[in-house]
């Protein structure tokens, strides 16, 4: 009985110390690992930028002829569309371009595009009104 | 002499009661300095008030499409994708698309397209209609263009957004190009051509939302397409094979 219980243990024991020899053998090197480093993937900045200056959004204006102005970039074209005209015109060298557009009664949707030489495009919307009345 | 001293006397005494009293009348204005100081603060409180309130408020104009609506009160999404909340009152006017003098909040419908105009609340972020027009908001597409129909008068654009859309060509509808040498020109559908720059003015056809009726095109021959749209591939035509003899060989079908 009391050999079978050491048999038992010294069982226990060397399986213990193989289990222990066994792991020590997976420990991994630290002079082996090379660092890894992430370089994260630039996003591409986009060529063209538009900025309008006027008209702001969603103004409502007493005249039908109203000035459009704002820059981009030297070389884009710049493309206004409303629902019944369009209009393309060239910028000056700096990017600085104004014209003017017609409005229709009520609310006009109006899309102004710059599109680069490239074929890159930069697009803004404006809602703006026209009414004489007053309130 | 005596009685000429006492004339005189009296005399000077009546002209010091009249200047004092003539003082006492000039003083009278000026007696109540904080009846006046309290008179211009009250002025320049409702001055500041009537110009704050102007600055809170200002005339506005939005396009959206109905989400939801009560009677007073109707939500829209505008064309920039936000929520909106416009309040109705009496004293809005409403119009629809028919001209009919009836018209009100009750025949506008969930999805319909507004035009609003009203007062614009800085604060409170709400516009106070004065006058509703139910619209047909036109659609404008920027792309490149995928795919020609000739035979059906449509093309299909892509936008940088990989949005795609497909175009029909009416007889009422106008083509231009345009070039930096020659400007805008008139141009017809067989001017248009595949990975070409393009710009759509239309809107949604009535019997099939998915299609565009252009109104206006604006095609753009000189400029390269947009290089973040990625064309799709064009398919390779099957070619089936000859053995030279002239008998073709066809893929055996088990």
């Amino acid at each position: 009985m009391i050999l079978s219980a050491f048999a038992i243990v010294v069982g226990l024991l060397v399986a213990l110390s193989a289990f222990y020899l066994y792991q020590r053998t997976k420990q991994i090197d630290t002079q082996k690992i090379k660092p890894i480093s992430i370089v994260p993937t630039p996003t591409p900045k986009p060529s063209v930028f538009l900025k309008i200056d006027t008209p702001g959004d969603e103004k409502v204006f007493d005249k039908k002829i109203i000035s459009v102005s704002g820059k981009t970039v030297s070389g884009a074209i710049i493309v206004i569309l409303s629902e019944n005209s369009e209009e393309v015109l060239n910028p000056t060298g700096n990017g600085d371009f104004t014209t003017t557009i017609t409005l229709e009664n009520g609310e006009n949707l109006i899309q102004i595009t710059a599109i680069g030489p490239d074929g890159q495009d930069s697009t803004v919307e404006r809602t703006i009104t026209y009414s004489t009345e007053s309130f | 002499m005596i009685m000429r001293s006492l004339i005189t006397f009296i005399t000077i005494i009546i002209f010091i009661t009249f200047i004092r009293t003539g003082v006492s009348y000039a003083a009278s204005p000026t007696a109540s300095p904080d009846k006046v100081q309290s008179q211009i603060d009250e002025l320049k409180d409702r001055i500041a008030s009537r110009v704050a309130e102007l600055k809170l408020v200002e005339k506005r104009g939005i396009i959206g499409t109905v989400t939801d609506i009560s009677n007073t009160q109707i939500t829209l999404t505008d064309v920039k994708g936000d929520t909106r909340f416009i309040d109705v009152d009496e004293l809005t006017k409403f119009e629809g698309a028919t001209r009919n003098d009836s018209f009100g909040i009750s025949d506008i419908k969930k999805g319909a397209a507004l035009g609003v105009l009203g007062l614009y609340n800085k604060q409170s972020r709400r516009l106070l209609a004065r006058g509703i027009d139910v619209i047909t908001v036109p659609q404008f597409i920027h792309g490149v263009v995928t795919s020609l129909d000739s035979e059906n008068f449509s093309l299909t654009v892509v936008s940088d957004k990989n949005d795609k859309a497909i175009v029909d060509i009416e007889a009422t509808t106008k083509t231009f190009s345009y070039t930096k040498v020659q400007g805008i020109t008139r141009a017809g559908f067989s001017k248009i051509k595949e990975s070409q720059n393009i710009t759509v003015v239309g809107f949604p056809d009535k019997q099939n939302k998915d299609r565009v009726v252009a109104s206006r095109i604006l095609i753009f021959p000189d400029i390269p397409k947009n290089p973040k749209i990625v064309l799709p591939e064009t398919p390779i035509p099957t070619i089936i094979l000859s053995t030279g003899s002239g008998k073709k060989l066809t893929p055996i079908v088990k």
